[in-house]
């Protein structure tokens, strides 16, 4: 088949109509950048637009001038009018436009670089999930390890609206980086470092975060769900999760740690005591399970149990398959209750 | 006389394809002597023989030898001892036991070691127990995996000539007789089988330094003990020495095996400490100038995974990097304590079994064969994986001597 415009043409429009709407999509929902719900992605959201409005009329004007050295009737230039199109329009005018911006730009900049007035939290990035610690004791001297200490949960961050919330990031094992696109920018979570970023979201929702830091096999998987709400609820949430599991006694419990998953799993209250997977306090609270892929209910955590690999491939949890059916579902019950 | 010939390449072809059609045709006719009472004509017998051993010289040249290997170790003649006398002996005879002739009859017939062993160096020897010998009945090492097995065979091999035939008996043969118990004949056999090395009470055979010769398997749970059985069995874990007897019996006889090794009374140790309760204090914390503390340990061990050798540690510390591992687990490297599961407590789940009471050589070992992907087993052996893949090979070697070290007490 011979690629002619005859062929092309149709089907690049094709292509735009599929493009655009889907394209549009992406201005609005829980991962948009251009829906801002932080005051720093608020300001990203401004010089987008603001750079497409101007990247857009200087587009036009470079289209107007093309056309009209190509179109109309040929006329000799002097070089004196050439050499002034060039220090107008290749010197000065992108040196006006850039100056503005940065301007416009560095301007934004005190707003955003405040200190906290918020809570501190401790985020750890590690392979394939994120380990939260609320209320931590931050300050200075915290540059290579996160602070020990504060309330534990895992992949659902809880922020209170309208406070500037510090967020101290690092990690175990290797680069990840945080991104909730629709509250702030990217920060790097880097091993033997501890990187800082003070997220203000500016109206209460749940955003969808995700690691932007390619860091292994199922790194496109390792999401994470923010959840602003006002400053109280923000303060009985964390009070709630510093409490010990609601449920200790009984079969769940004990199959729990027959089986040996509490060498992993913290879930305090009981001795499951591990700390090289994410706290299971107050699994059945959270909205989402395997760092905010599945939705949270009893089958997904049995199914999660019996075979995290088919959920979330290159997962580090070995799948627990080999436990007898009704183990796996009284064992999943007890998670589910947890909340 | 003259003759003409022009060589064209049709000709050529049609050579070939006449040579091949000749040796089908030899094969074809049936006259082609196979017979092994015949022995092998003198000069095809050296041809064969020298090629054989120029074989195995150069290509044993490329065989690693593990480093501190230590070939007069009694633990490790002593467990190649009881497979010697079920996978070699019946063809190659042993110390006091005459070479049977349905053996000699063989073409070539196998020869009596005692007096061949010093013919080849370690790695020639390494490298015959391990590939065996095409076309002579000398077979391969049934787990390609299990070099730490060949080394040991190799080991017995270098002590057989000077073995007298009481050493050889005791040894391989098991002092001990297992009393009768009730069942059937096959039941006995079979734990006479294991008794060759693990001895009836399931402490492993051996006194001195050859204590540590076997794992012990007296007291571990009996679910774990069947499964493991059954994974040999199968063929689901690979060892040379295990494989065989394991083969050899049916599962319902593989199960009263576990049974009465359950029932052993387990190894007398000194009590292992319950495991810490509540949050562990944290080990790597820093100080105000961001200095990080446990840097002059060997905690260091966990900060720089990617040190060739790691600091250099002595005893102590490794005793108590390995205990941590035991007890605590090293969580920022991912690795879970040991004692969560493998503890000696009714209420786990009986598919993991007890480690305290295992020589470390052993632990180091299973480890090492996870780290590789090579240790198969039951259905739960995938849980270590990971773990075994999260530590650096001195994490293996502190967690092994701190499991060694509660032997000693």
């Amino acid at each position: 088949m011979i690629l002619s415009a005859k062929v092309i043409l149709p089907r690049l429009r094709v292509f735009a109509a599929l493009l655009v709407p889907a394209m549009a999509a992406a201005c609005s929902g829980e991962f948009s950048t251009l829906d801002p719900a932080g005051l720093e992605a608020d300001r990203v959201a401004v010089l987008f637009w603001v750079m497409l409005a101007g990247a857009f009329a200087i587009w036009i004007f470079v289209i107007v001038l093309c056309r009209s050295v190509v179109v109309r009737a040929p006329r000799e230039n002097s070089e004196r009018q050439a050499r002034r199109l060039i220090l107008w329009g290749g010197a000065v005018f992108p040196g006006v436009v850039v100056t503005a911006l940065v301007v416009f730009g560095v301007g934004m900049m005190p707003e955003l670089r405040r200190p906290a007035d918020g809570p501190t939290i401790a985020v750890s990035g590690e392979r394939f999930w994120w380990r939260i610690a609320y209320d931590v004791e931050g300050g200075p001297g915290v540059v290579r390890n996160l602070p020990a200490g504060g309330v534990p949960s895992a992949n659902e961050i809880w922020l209170p609206v309208g406070r500037r919330t510090e967020i101290l990031l690092s990690s175990p094992d290797v680069i990840h980086s945080f991104w909730i696109p629709a509250i702030a920018g990217k920060m790097d979570a880097i091993p033997g470092r501890v990187t800082r970023l003070v997220v203000e979201p500016t109206r209460t929702g749940v955003f969808a975060g995700a690691c932007a830091e390619y860091c292994g096999d199922t790194h496109a998987q390792m999401r994470l769900r923010a959840v602003v709400v006002p400053e109280e609820d923000y303060a009985a949430h964390v009070a709630a999760q510093a409490e010990p599991a609601a449920v200790t006694e009984g079969p769940g419990p004990e199959l729990f740690l027959r089986s040996g998953c509490g060498a992993c799993h913290t879930v305090r209250g009981t001795p499951a005591d591990g700390l090289v997977g994410p706290d299971l306090t107050h699994v059945g609270g959270r909205s989402t399970l395997a760092a905010a892929i599945l939705p949270m209910s009893v089958e997904t955590l049995a199914d999660f149990i019996r075979s995290p690999q088919h959920l979330k491939p290159g997962v580090e949890m070995p799948g627990f398959g080999m436990l007898p059916e009704r183990e796996i579902e009284i064992i999943a019950e007890w998670l589910g209750s947890l909340e | 006389m003259r003759i003409n010939f022009v060589l064209t390449w049709k000709k050529m072809l049609a050579t070939l394809l006449g040579a091949a059609v000749l040796v089908l045709l030899v094969g074809w006719s049936g006259l082609v002597s196979i017979s092994a009472a015949s022995g092998h004509f003198a000069p095809v017998r050296w041809f064969l023989g020298w090629t054989m051993e120029n074989a195995v010289r150069r290509q044993s040249m490329p065989v690693d030898r593990p480093a501190g290997l230590d070939l007069s170790d009694p633990a490790l003649v002593l467990r190649a001892a009881g497979h010697f006398a079920t996978g070699c002996a019946p063809c190659h005879a042993a110390p006091g036991i005459a070479q049977s002739p349905v053996a000699q009859a063989m073409t070539p017939a196998p020869p009596r070691l005692e007096g061949r062993v010093e013919d080849w160096d370690d790695r020639a020897l390494f490298w015959i127990v391990r590939h065996g010998i095409k076309y002579s009945g000398m077979p391969a090492w049934p787990a390609q995996n299990r070099d730490d097995e060949v080394w040991a065979q190799v080991a017995f091999l270098r002590a057989l000539p000077d073995m007298s035939a009481e050493t050889y008996a005791e040894m391989a043969l098991g002092g001990l007789r297992p009393p009768q118990l009730p069942g059937d004949a096959i039941f006995s056999d079979a734990l006479e089988d294991c008794a060759r090395c693990h001895g009836t009470d399931g402490l492993g055979r051996g006194e001195g330094r050859a204590k540590e010769a076997f794992p012990v398997i007296a007291g571990q749970p009996e679910t774990y003990l069947y499964e493991i059985l059954l994974a040999f069995h199968e063929g689901r874990r690979e060892s040379g020495f295990m494989e065989p007897p394991a083969r050899r019996y049916a599962p319902e006889t593989l199960r009263r095996l576990a049974a009465h090794y359950a029932q052993q009374p387990a190894p007398d140790i000194a009590p292992v400490p319950p495991r810490p309760e509540g949050p562990l204090p944290p080990r790597v914390g820093q100080d105000e100038a961001g200095t990080l503390d446990g840097l002059e340990t060997a905690a260091g061990f966990e900060v720089p995974p990617a040190a060739p050798g790691g600091p250099p540690a002595s005893r102590e510390a490794l005793l108590d990097l390995g205990r941590r591992i035991a007890m605590e687990g090293l969580h920022a490297r991912k690795v879970p304590s040991c004692q969560s599961c493998h503890a000696r407590d009714e209420r786990r789940n009986p598919n993991y079994p007890y480690l305290p009471g295992q020589p470390g050589w052993y632990v180091e070992e299973q480890l090492l064969l996870w780290r590789e992907g090579a240790r198969g087993g039951t259905g739960w052996s995938h849980v270590m994986t990971e773990i075994a893949q999260n530590l650096t090979r001195q994490q293996i070697e502190a967690v092994s001597l701190w499991y060694d070290h509660l032997r000693e007490q």
